[in-house]
């Protein structure tokens, strides 16, 4: 168990590194220039040079790459191009937004998804169950963007019943949670029903069923836990996924996160934040995956005895 | 026709504008309330000397800073600000600058002759204060010559200097409060203004509060005193119909940019109030890269001028909002001549194939334009996404219908300005340059300009840079509007840039909200608002 814990961790690590690279190589070579933006068109050359040698940008970009990672290493992540406020700090300002958001968004995807994905697989070739996989499909399908706005008039304008936008308190977060969480759940619930489907036809689910157990018993105790293997994996897939700022709908529903911010980033080439914000993504979603990685010791024995 | 119901358009917005000016008879501001601003975009910091030419973070600053001089918005004429009078020399080195007394900046600090001097020294002398150290030009050093008098010599003469210090960007600054916050003063304003910071969320709102002391708005404003609004905060809030939303519910009080096909709905319903700004400078235009054949030869220039209808572009892109425009200054500039619009080419799609066929471009057996066995097929270069494209789409079709073929390129901005910059486009119509004093015609049209500069037509023309030349150093205002009239008719028979429709800054308000006053660039003064009960 233990080796299986060390390769996930040394992998983990190995993400990050190859994915600040990356990022790294890619911020640097697209057309625009950071120093135009800090200084505009009007700068005259000699002062373009000045400050390009005072923010290293002369240097080759293995040496670039190198001091933006040992400074990286200490907390330090650069300032914006455009605000001059820390990397560190709008990151800081923004994540715990993008983190409540994805947290609102992932619990509802679980709770609707799990449960239309059980109650499809036991009460399959149902009305419901065809019922519900329409509906899994629509959600799919539907650009979040356009659910967001027609959530909005109809729930928020027309009705009042939630806010239109923002994000002060609790009430803030049901129309951008909704909006989120309908892709994942559709996910889910396909992806629950299929593994339910597999797992409720095995041997041991028939003996448990022969014994005289109730049927809940049955499917809750014995057969949900096995189910979960894939669904764990996706989930953690998600909900990286949804760490990584879904910026759609944060534009939507004016939600300060960091989809928003590495956006605007990417179109003004504020190479710093864009790589510090690519870098939290990169963390968050390593770190996702770590936990789904130790879920698996926990649901599957046969890591743990590995 | 056409232009006359354009001046009239002009004519009600400016009086709309007015309104915060001079607020309508009887009606007394109220003290107190809250009004919150929803903006499409945010601002990146706010130290207006080290401004990098970001429009929305001029909206903010505008009332946190007052410049020296401000331009009155009826007829654009230059009137004190902070200083209460002010002369030119002659030979037009010499700006002398009389302060109004017991002017204060937000943190207590006082803003005499000294305070604007170091304000100077700042801007002439830090290394990210490029774009307003180059609007001011060619300063040799500024003195206090008193607590009061503030002198400004010159290398050379420079006309627009005067403007210059009618924007809130070269407005002094509290040097406490620099020293004090470094690099963060863009996140710490403190000016003279009538609303100081208050609070700062990044990337979500800015709150200032009314500055209790203030008791030297420009002439301008009836209420001369500390403005009437206790709070203004300002929100960001990219998505329109969200914008639109907030407004509807009451969470805003105020926006820019309200959806277009909205705007005739909300003008019906009385619960709100629509106000339309023309920007001043270059409007929005059709940029021709002279430097790539066939654009350098005049008579295709003049053909794709009379192949695209502005009238179009305005109902189908923008529904309706915003004014044709044919000259390449907006008529809200001060400068602008409006007998150049007999000049420019109008809507005329056989002139235009005419031209063609003049020019040895035939229209070939697929109904695209040939010379010399070679058909004509441009790359037209756009932003991607939005308004943009359905704009450069539009003029795509309008020039198939005369026989020129086209090839769209979508980029996203910072790509798009590189190929602009680099001149990798044969036309554009994504250019727009707002200012409120002519010389932004030297940014598009000198030969210097090419490359880092506007000058994205790549045109170079002897008479016109000569012409630009000596406007810069015109003191004289009505010597500088003949050049000005000179100039305008040059581009209108060159036709490097082809001006479609003057870019109209549309606003909505709940209609509570008074007083809202609008300064020569469409910038919203809040100094007289007030929320009327």
């Amino acid at each position: 168990m233990f080796d299986y814990l060390r390769r996930r961790l040394a992998l983990s690590l190995l993400t990050v590194v190859g994915v600040s690279v990356g990022v790294f190589l890619m911020i640097h070579l697209v057309p625009g220039d950071p120093v135009t933006v800090m200084l505009s068109e009007f700068a005259s050359p000699a002062d373009q040079h000045a400050l390009r040698e005072e923010l290293g940008l002369n240097k080759p970009l293995y040496v670039q790459y190198w001091r933006y990672a040992t400074s990286a290493l200490r907390g330090d992540l650069g300032r914006s191009v455009r605000s001059n406020r820390p990397v560190i700090s709008e990151i800081a300002w923004r994540f715990p937004n993008t983190a409540r958001l994805s947290l609102a968004a992932l619990l509802l995807a679980v709770a609707i998804g799990g449960a239309v994905g059980v109650l499809s697989a036991v009460r399959r070739n149902t009305v419901f169950d065809h019922s519900a996989m329409v509906t899994v499909l629509v959600g799919l399908s539907m650009p979040s963007f356009w659910l967001g706005l027609m959530l909005m008039i109809v729930f928020a304008v027309r009705l009042e019943w939630v806010p239109v936008a923002g994000y002060e308190g609790w009430q803030y977060l049901i129309l951008p949670g909704i909006t989120l969480a309908a892709a994942p759940a559709a996910v889910l619930a396909r992806l629950t029903r299929s593994s339910m489907l597999e797992v409720l036809n095995q041997d041991y689910v028939r003996t448990a069923r022969a014994k005289g157990l109730r049927r809940m018993t049955v499917v809750l105790k014995h057969a949900l836990k096995n189910s979960l293997l894939p669904v764990v994996t996706v989930l953690g897939l998600q909900f990286g996924y949804l760490l990584g700022g879904a910026v759609i709908t944060e534009t939507v529903f004016a939600w300060p996160g960091i989809g928003r911010l590495v956006v605007d980033a990417i179109l003004a080439r504020d190479f710093p934040v864009v790589q510090g914000t690519v870098l939290m993504m990169a963390l968050g979603f390593v770190m996702v995956n770590l936990v789904v990685d130790l879920l698996y010791v926990y649901l599957d024995p046969r890591v743990r005895f590995a | 026709m056409r232009r006359n119901v354009a001046m009239v358009a002009i004519i009600v917005v400016a009086l709309l504008a007015l309104s915060g000016v001079m607020p309508a008879r009887g009606q007394a501001p109220t003290p107190g309330g809250r009004a919150v601003l929803g903006l499409i975009a945010g601002w990146d910091h706010l130290d207006p000397h080290r401004w990098t030419g970001f429009f929305f973070a001029q909206l903010i600053m505008a009332n946190i800073y007052d410049p020296l001089l401000v331009r009155d918005p009826r007829t654009a004429a230059l009137r004190p600000g902070l200083a209460e009078s002010f002369e030119v020399s002659g030979d037009g080195r010499v700006i002398t600058l009389r302060l109004r007394t017991g002017i204060r900046f937000h943190d207590g600090t006082v803003c005499d002759a000294a305070a604007v001097r170091a304000s100077f020294e700042r801007i002439m002398t830090d290394p990210r204060a490029v774009v307003v150290r180059t609007m001011l030009g060619p300063v040799d050093q500024v003195v206090a010559m008193d607590p009061r008098t503030v002198r400004i010599q010159m290398k050379e003469a420079f006309a627009p200097i005067l403007d210059a210090l009618s924007l809130p960007m070269t407005a002094p600054v509290s040097m406490a409060a620099v020293q004090r916050f470094g690099d963060n003063f863009g996140q710490n304003p403190v000016g003279t203004g009538p609303f100081m910071f208050k609070e700062l969320v990044p990337g979500d709102r800015l709150v200032l509060v009314r500055n209790p002391d203030y008791r030297w708005a420009p002439s301008i404003f009836q209420n001369r005193g500390p403005a009437p609004l206790e709070e203004l905060t300002y929100r960001v809030v990219p998505e329109d119909l969200t914008r639109l939303a907030l407004l509807e519910r009451g969470d805003l009080n105020f926006i820019n940019y309200p959806v277009p096909r909205e705007i005739a709905r909300l003008r019906q319903d009385r619960r709100y109030r629509i106000v339309q700004v023309g920007r001043p400078g270059v409007p929005r235009m059709l940029t021709i890269n002279t430097s790539r054949p066939p654009l350098d030869d005049l008579r295709v220039r003049t053909a794709i001028a009379h192949a695209v209808s502005r009238d179009g572009i305005l109902k189908n892109v923008w529904e309706g909002v915003g004014t044709p425009a044919f000259s390449m200054l907006s008529p809200v500039t001060w400068a602008y001549a409006p007998e150049i619009e007999e000049a420019m080419p109008k809507f005329d799609p056989a002139r235009a194939r005419a031209i063609l066929a003049e020019a040895g471009w035939r229209l070939g057996p697929d109904g695209i334009v040939q010379k010399d066995g070679r058909r004509m097929r441009l790359v037209i270069l756009h932003l991607t996404g939005g308004v943009f494209l359905s704009l450069h789409q539009l003029v795509q079709a309008y020039l198939r219908a005369v026989g020129i073929d086209s090839e769209l390129r979508g980029l996203e901005q910072a790509a798009a300005l590189d190929a602009l910059k680099r001149g990798d486009f044969d036309l554009s119509a994504n250019q727009i340059n707002t200012a409120s004093d002519p010389d932004v015609l030297y940014q598009v049209g000198h030969s210097t300009s090419i490359g880092p500069l506007w000058n994205t037509a790549r045109y170079k023309n002897a008479t016109l840079d000569r012409l630009l030349d000596d406007a810069r150093v015109a003191i004289d205002e009505s010597r500088r509007r003949s050049l000005y009239a000179q100039i305008q008719t040059l581009f209108a028979r060159e036709l490097p840039y082809v001006p479609f429709y003057v870019q109209t800054d549309p606003f909505a308000m709940q209609s509570n909200l008074e007083g809202v006053a609008y300064d020569v660039k469409s910038l919203p003064l809040f100094h007289n608002a007030f929320i009327r009960r």
